[in-house]
């Protein structure tokens, strides 16, 4: 996942909406490993948007679309700039070939898959479904069947570093697995798989977003109680002591009585810097740096409920997923028309941690 | 050989005599010989332990084969018996090896068949646990009354002779008899065994005499539901004496008669016991499992871990003091991950412990965590949407081939609720992979959901709350089938089916499919219309058929109802709509939010109990209310909408008849056409359109011309609506401008309102940290106003109410504005302007409270007396932000501070007499503002200041209290009593008509008069409930709380109220009793009054008089009202 290329340039900081945006809400945003100007948007109109980012804001970027049975929650790409893997309403995890569009299903679940994750160092693939399972692919061994790992809780967030997979359920459960003990598993063919660690989350709230360190050195929870936490894997006391939380995506109340408190949509980590960025129902993103423990940037708010975030590889830009919050529980919800993606080309240090006092 | 089989070599058993445990039961020789010398070559020495270990590890696999297999078996309780007793053969001292393994296999032996009825009272089973408690059990008597629990044993001699037993060791003589009792009661077999224990018993006991005098608990305790969990800690440990019996002193007479239970039977029906040991119903939660001895005592085992990075500690050295505190231990596994309960209702608003800041949660918790009490039942974002959609219902074809995996699911460990939840999962898998489709019993699968309009979509919001709270019940339980009950509406969800339903019974209406079709999507709705109030604006008629009892009545009446509804709906809906069009034109920013006044930004709303220690010291000055106003002023947009529509169809929902609801209906839709021109103070606050003014001119003949009786011909209304207290403020005679110490600057700005709240913040902050240079370095806040020579310097923050801060000022001028004042008016006589007065700065500006109290003092004229007990109003400076109200400064606290005085004596609460005092000043106060047709309208303990006037106006005081306290004030009393201040929610009743009836708009609380917590209208109920409140804290120094007294039913009359309290039996109970009768149930007391009607001022006065005459003649009884009020007035002084 670290970028090999540092292509950073000093160009000044743009922010542009990508044409035609998705037809509904936008559920995931992925760049390519490679490339850098490539990304997918999964959406609620059962499609998968292929953008190319390379010819600027001027020139229409939609490339491809992939159309699926149901809903499409979440994208991720695969070993390379072709090779991209869907979650879906459906139930199946599908592998998108995203040069010839087609689509083969990998797995399949009981219930719709929420999201999936690609370990590009083992070649794996994990998608966890709302049946409380996760279903470990190894796709180095194509014609080996996906194992099931069955979770204690329904999962609502997935990330993976290079040696942990990182699943938050239902009921604050967080488990932590080590892609080691995955490969193991998929040598000695066992079934049973013991997560590495098994967390109670710091927050609250219902978790809603999970992104690792790129260093591996730890990851980022949400919850849909404006709040972030940030955890460190390292099982010692000082490091576990380390562990904080702070409030975010907050805004005044209109009639002035105390402050209205937006969940926290998305989280991801800078590639570089391995500061982050939040995206919350207040239609905001904010620049933190996890070490120092500072807000870096608030960029000025979008539109609407920012859904998805993702930098590119090469974390020169940005993407944001902008489409109407569901946090309401309204019944009609349709983002229809009102779903954008917004790319912005960050400034070569402006995702840069200030570095810790 | 065969001679030495039949004698058991005893020298054998003798000489391994240490290592076999006895056993209740003994045991067989000849086994023990066997076991001591299995090789017969080698009788006398002891075998080698391998030989025997390897014997054993054998049989234990054939009996743990044997268990693998227990599902096959007819009787699996013969296995674990024969292994249990093979276990304690074959090892004699198995309690003290570990090897045995006798525990295992007794927990798991006693585990396996808790509920199973089949063993419930096989001696077999119970002879298990008794080895149990015998041999492992660190709690005997918890695990007996577990058993007793499970009902165990229940009809065996043998469990009640165990326990007795253990009872009887452990010196508990009572409890042991209780069990004997019991069994033979139950006739528990063999009937004759436990007879004859329960003589022996007898025998032993009476060698005890004083055995059962001493207290006990039952042995076999009631199961608390609450606290079902938590058994007695203390009872369990063995302690060879009961700890809570006293020590015996030997030789009190040393007779064998029982004095102690002699001189008090307490009467115990022989009855009740029964539900103590049978209590296999819901009280036995929490019994469902006792732990095993591991899971017990798991505290004290370490977990083993790596020792890398493990630093070991030298030893040696102590740890520093403090640092080696015992650490409580916390269960790992079931710790890790806590249930933090999200109870929507009460997270949606939080507030925030320190900085005292609501957060509002923008995500809707409700639809988030459905069933907050099930840990891990909330929904993501995406499910709830997914569900709207009908996308979470959707089977997809089972393409893929998913049964090699699926399969070999592991079950989760977390709990019950997984594990079922697994299974359920587990079975659908082999079906048709569709979990959301079964557990909706097959009732979705008629018809996919898909998203339909409006409100539809939120009933399925609802059901797919319930399916997936369904999926987490036991599949096979009573449970399960009990939901779907509740729930039964599914299949008429369809719209073909709710047509169908109103083609039988609306075939003659024409157009009854089309209103049928909506109530039927209604009928189904009440359970989430609460939360949803978005379904107000669709109109009238959609609510009324929301009645819950429509869709059962449906059968019963049918056509006739149905017609009813159409009229009344229709009449209803022209209503709502007239009134609707009205409301839209006149206001449509809705005026009523302007209102909702913004706090300062530094203001701190009062979060901490009211006695807080924080708070106290701004309790020792006046015009400290915990102010409630807010509830008045915190109605929102919402509360107003569901005032106009929603309330009058709600009433209809709720039991009235329907011809009531239209009543208020049409009595509430007129305050909404109320309004009247621009008054000159308010002109710029509310932009009135040219309609309004029409509307005026139509309603209301009180245009510019003075008007002689009431303002307001309402009648019902809220008399805290703003547009009715224009109204009145606007045609009062002389006009408000006239009277002397109003200035009027509604059109200019003075905007140094911020300015003072800093100021007395940071006085206040400094105070605090500093309290002898409190304000000393702050720049003092001067107000001056230009048409007004005083200068007034703020001091310090009296109170601070969310609305009105009230500050303490110095007067610069206090004797020209005096004489300014005194000069020519004779109303305000008693204004003597001090050197220190108090400011309530008021925002939202309104003159209303100047405006009452100027109104009281007026009609009650200065020689009144119940005029020095009204706070007066010195001066009112209204700008367009701010209101400057200036008030006399009484320092001596509330009566609830009084109250709190005698709360924190022994007695807890104020003697009679002083009681007596201050109700009778409250009384006479009240009874003058009704007569004079004013009403409080917020009376409470704080809102009475406390009295004490050193120069009276009319009595001097100077000659000094006498002891003899006079009714009419002489002697020095007079000039003692109490000021009602805060007249904000004042009433003048002069205003409006003689019959008008007041609805409340705002939300209530336990602390308003039933009338209105009930939503009936009310009058002067109001202040009654309030002075009753005020006499209730007095006497019993809590907030006042009433029950109904009569027989329920309906009806205005016929509701009555006494207080839940009761009143001491040496206090004059008849005044008292009479007293609150009055003031609760006033309209029993109409009869007597002039016109039959309120306020019931003769019943007041007659008990005012009784209360003087009985003070007139008890006042010197006992410490006397003397030197109660010194004690009052030397802490009042002293804490100043």
């Amino acid at each position: 996942m670290a970028p090999d290329v540092d292509r950073l340039t000093d160009v000044p900081a743009t922010q542009y909406e990508l044409s035609p945006p998705p037809g509904d809400a936008v559920s995931a945003i992925a760049f390519a490993p490679v490339s850098g100007t490539k990304l997918l948007v999964s959406s609620w109109d059962k499609k998968v948007y292929h953008y190319d980012i390379s010819n600027g804001p001027e020139a229409s970027s939609l490339v491809n679309t992939y159309e699926h049975r149901a809903p499409v929650l979440d994208v991720c790409f695969g070993a390379d700039d072709n090779e991209a893997f869907t979650a879906g309403m459906d139930w199946t995890v599908n592998r998108l070939n995203v040069e010839t569009g087609e689509l083969t299903p990998l797995s399949k679940h009981t219930a719709p898959v929420r999201r999936v994750v690609y370990s590009k160092s083992h070649g794996i693939l994990v998608s966890a479904s709302w049946d409380s399972t996760l279903n470990l692919h190894n796709l180095n061994d194509p014609s080996s069947n996906p194992i099931t790992i069955a979770l204690p809780g329904k999962p609502q967030a997935l990330a993976g570093s290079p040696t942990k997979i990182v699943v938050a359920m239902t009921g604050r459960i967080i488990n932590i697995y080590d892609v080691g003990a995955i490969v193991e598993l998929f040598r000695t063919g066992g079934t049973d798989l013991k997560p590495w660690q098994q967390r109670e989350s710091s927050l609250r709230y219902l978790t809603r977003a999970v992104a690792c360190m790129p260093n591996d050195a730890g990851y980022a929870t949400s919850s849909i109680e404006g709040r972030v936490a940030v955890e460190w894997f390292e099982d010692t006391a000082e490091s576990q002591a380390r562990k904080y939380a702070f409030k975010c995506h907050r805004q005044a109340a209109p009639d002035g009585d105390g402050d209205i408190v937006y969940p926290v949509n998305a989280l991801a980590f800078h590639p570089i810097h391995g500061t982050f960025a939040s995206a919350g129902g207040d239609g905001t993103v904010a620049l933190w740096d996890a070490e120092a423990k500072r807000r870096l940037k608030q960029y000025q708010k979008f539109p609407n409920n920012v859904a998805a975030l993702a930098f590119s590889n090469d974390g020169r830009y940005l993407a944001v997923g902008v489409c109407p919050g569901f946090e309401t529980g309204q019944n009609d919800y349709n983002g229809a028309g009102q779903t954008s993606v917004f790319i912005r080309e960050l400034g070569e240090n402006e995702a840069k941690g200030k570095g810790a006092k | 050989m065969a001679g030495s089989e039949d004698i058991t070599d005893f020298e054998v058993i003798e000489n391994q005599k240490e290592n076999i445990q006895s056993l209740p039961g003994g045991r067989s020789a000849r086994k023990l010989a066997g076991l001591f010398s299995s090789s017969p070559l080698h009788k006398l020495s002891t075998p080698t332990p391998t030989d025997t270990r390897n014997l054993n590890d054998a049989i234990r696999a054939e009996f743990e084969a044997e268990i693998e297999n227990i599902s096959e078996s007819d009787d699996p309780l013969d296995v674990f018996d024969r292994y249990v007793r093979w276990a304690i053969d074959a090892y004699p001292s198995a309690q003290a090896t570990a090897e045995s393994q006798l525990h295992t296999i007794l927990e798991r032996a006693t585990k396996a068949f808790i509920t199973s009825s089949q063993y419930k009272n096989d001696p077999r089973y119970l002879k298990l646990w008794m080895y149990y408690i015998q041999l492992f059990s660190d709690t005997p008597r918890e695990t007996f009354l577990f058993l007793s629990r499970h009902g165990i044993g229940e009809s065996l001699a043998l469990y009640y002779e165990e326990y007795a037993a253990w009872l009887e060791g452990a010196g508990r003589w009572a409890q042991a008899e209780e069990v004997y009792k019991l069994g033979i009661e139950r006739e528990a077999r063999p009937v004759q065994r436990l007879l004859r224990k329960f003589k022996e018993f007898g025998e032993r006991l009476a060698q005890h005499p004083d055995a059962l005098a001493e207290p006990s608990s039952p042995a076999l305790p009631t199961v608390r539901p609450a606290l079902a969990s938590k058994t007695d800690p203390f009872a369990s440990s063995s302690h060879p004496v009961d700890p809570q019996a006293p020590r015996q002193t030997s030789g009190i007479g040393g007779s064998s008669s029982r004095p102690a239970k002699s001189k008090m039977a307490i009467f115990s029906d022989a009855d009740a016991q029964q539900p103590a040991l049978s209590s296999r119903d819901a009280a036995s939660k929490g019994w469902d499992s006792i732990g095993s001895l591991a899971d017990r005592k798991k505290e004290n085992t370490m977990e083993p871990k790596p020792w890398v990075g493990e630093t070991l500690k030298a030893g040696g050295r102590k740890p520093a003091a403090g640092g080696a505190k015992l650490a409580v231990f916390r269960d790992p596994s079931l710790a890790q991950i806590q249930n933090i309960v999200v109870v929507p209702s009460k997270h949606q608003v939080t507030v925030h412990p320190q900085t005292g800041k609501r957060e509002h949660i923008f995500v809707d918790l409700a639809a988030v965590y459905p069933t907050p009490e099930e840990p891990g039942t909330e929904l993501s974002f995406e499910e709830i949407i997914a569900a709207h959609r009908g996308w979470l219902d959707r089977v997809w074809d089972t393409d893929m081939a998913t049964e090699n995996y699926t399969s070999d699911r592991m079950v989760p460990l977390r709990d019950a609720h997984h594990l079922t939840q697994t299974t359920t999962d587990q079975l659908v898998t082999h079906q048709d992979y569709d979990p959301m489709d079964i557990d909706e019993n097959g009732v979705a699968q008629e018809k996919p959901r898909e998203p339909r309009a409006g409100r539809r979509k939120k009933i399925m919001e609802v059901n797919e709350t319930q399916i997936i709270k369904a999926k987490l019940d036991s599949p096979s339980g009573p449970k399960f089938c009990k939901k779907k009950a509740a729930e039964p509406t599914m299949t008429i969800h369809t719209k073909a089916a709710t047509d169908d339903i109103y083609e039988i019974f609306n075939a003659p209406l024409k157009p009854a499919p089309v209103e049928g079709d909506e109530a039927g999507d209604d009928y189904d709705d009440d359970d989430d219309e609460d939360e949803d109030d978005d379904d107000d604006d669709d109109g009238d008629e959609d609510e009324i058929v929301t009645d819950a009892d429509f869709a059962s009545d449906v059968e019963s009446t049918g056509t006739t109802r149905q017609i009813q509804q159409d009229e009344v709906s229709h009449n209803l809906d022209g209503d709502a709509e007239e009134a609707f069009s009205q409301d839209e034109e006149m206001e449509p920013p809705r005026t009523r939010t302007i209102f909702i006044p913004l706090p300062p930004e530094d203001y701190e709303p009062p979060t901490r109990p009211y006695r807080d220690a924080a708070t106290m010291a701004n309790n020792r000055l006046p015009f400290m209310t915990p102010i409630t106003e807010r509830t008045e002023y915190s109605m929102d947009v919402d509360m107003d909408r569901a005032y106009q529509f929603k309330t009058p169809s709600k009433r209809d929902g709720r039991a009235t008849s329907i011809e009531e609801a239209l009543d208020s209906e049409s009595s509430g839709s007129p305050l909404r056409e109320f309004f009247p021109e621009e008054s000159p103070f308010v002109k710029g606050r509310e932009p009135l359109g040219s309609k309004a003014a029409k509307a005026l001119s139509k309603t209301g003949p009180n245009r510019g011309v003075p008007v002689k009786g009431p303002v307001v011909k309402e009648a019902q209304c809220s008399p805290i609506d703003d547009n009715i207290r224009r109204t009145i403020l606007t045609n009062m005679q002389p006009p408000l401008a006239a009277y002397p110490g109003f200035y009027d600057h509604h059109n200019q700005r003075y905007e140094r309102g911020g300015e003072i709240r800093r100021f007395a913040k940071a006085v206040s902050r400094l105070g605090k940290a500093n309290p002898d240079r409190a304000g000393h370095g702050i720049a003092p806040v001067v107000i001056r106003f230009a048409d007004c020579q005083s200068r007034y310097t703020v001091k310090r923050e009296l109170g601070a109410g969310a609305f009105a801060p009230v500050y303490l000022v110095e007067n610069s001028d206090p004797d020209q504005d005096d004489n300014r004042v005194m000069m020519g008016r004779g109303p305000f006589a008693v204004s003597h302007r001090a050197a220190v007065e108090a400011l309530k700065m008021e925002s939202p500006p309104t003159p209303w409270e100047f405006y009452i109290m100027r109104t009281a003092h007026t009609r009650l004229g200065p020689q009144h007396r119940a005029t020095a007990s009204i706070s007066l109003a010195h001066e009112m400076h209204l700008y367009q932000d701010e209101a400057f109200l200036f008030l006399p400064f009484h320092p001596h606290g509330t009566l609830l501070d009084v109250i709190n005085i005698f709360r924190a004596e022994p007695s807890g609460v104020m003697d009679e007499q002083l009681a007596m005092f201050f109700a009778i000043e409250i009384f006479r106060t009240v009874e003058a503002l009704h007569s004079k047709g004013v009403l409080h309208g917020d009376l409470k303990p704080d809102n009475c200041l406390l009295r004490l006037d050193a120069k009276s106006a009319f009595f001097s005081s100077d000659q000094g209290l006498s002891s003899k306290w006079h009714a009419d004030g002489s002697g020095g009393w007079g000039s003692r009593g109490v000021v009602l201040i805060d007249f904000g929610r004042g009433i003048d009743m002069k205003a409006f008509v003689p019959d008008v009836q007041f609805v409340a708009d705002w939300k209530t609380t336990a602390q308003d008069c039933p009338e209105m917590r009930e939503g009936r209208p009310w009058t002067w109920q109001i202040d009654y409930y309030g002075l009753a409140g005020v006499i209730h804290c007095l006497l019993f120094g809590k907030y006042l709380e009433t029950v109904r007294a009569d027989q329920g039913g309906l009806g205005r009359g016929g509701r009555r109220y006494r207080i839940r309290e009761s009143l001491k039996r040496y206090w004059q109970t008849d005044i008292w009793a009479d007293c609150f009768e009055v003031l609760l149930n006033p309209a029993s007391f109409v009869a007597h009054e002039d016109g039959g009607r309120m306020p019931v001022l003769r019943s007041m006065r007659s008990i005012r008089e009784r209360m003087e005459a009985w003070l007139e003649e008890n006042c010197e009884r006992g410490a006397g009202l003397k030197a109660l009020m010194g004690r009052v007035e030397a802490f009042v002084k002293s804490r100043r």
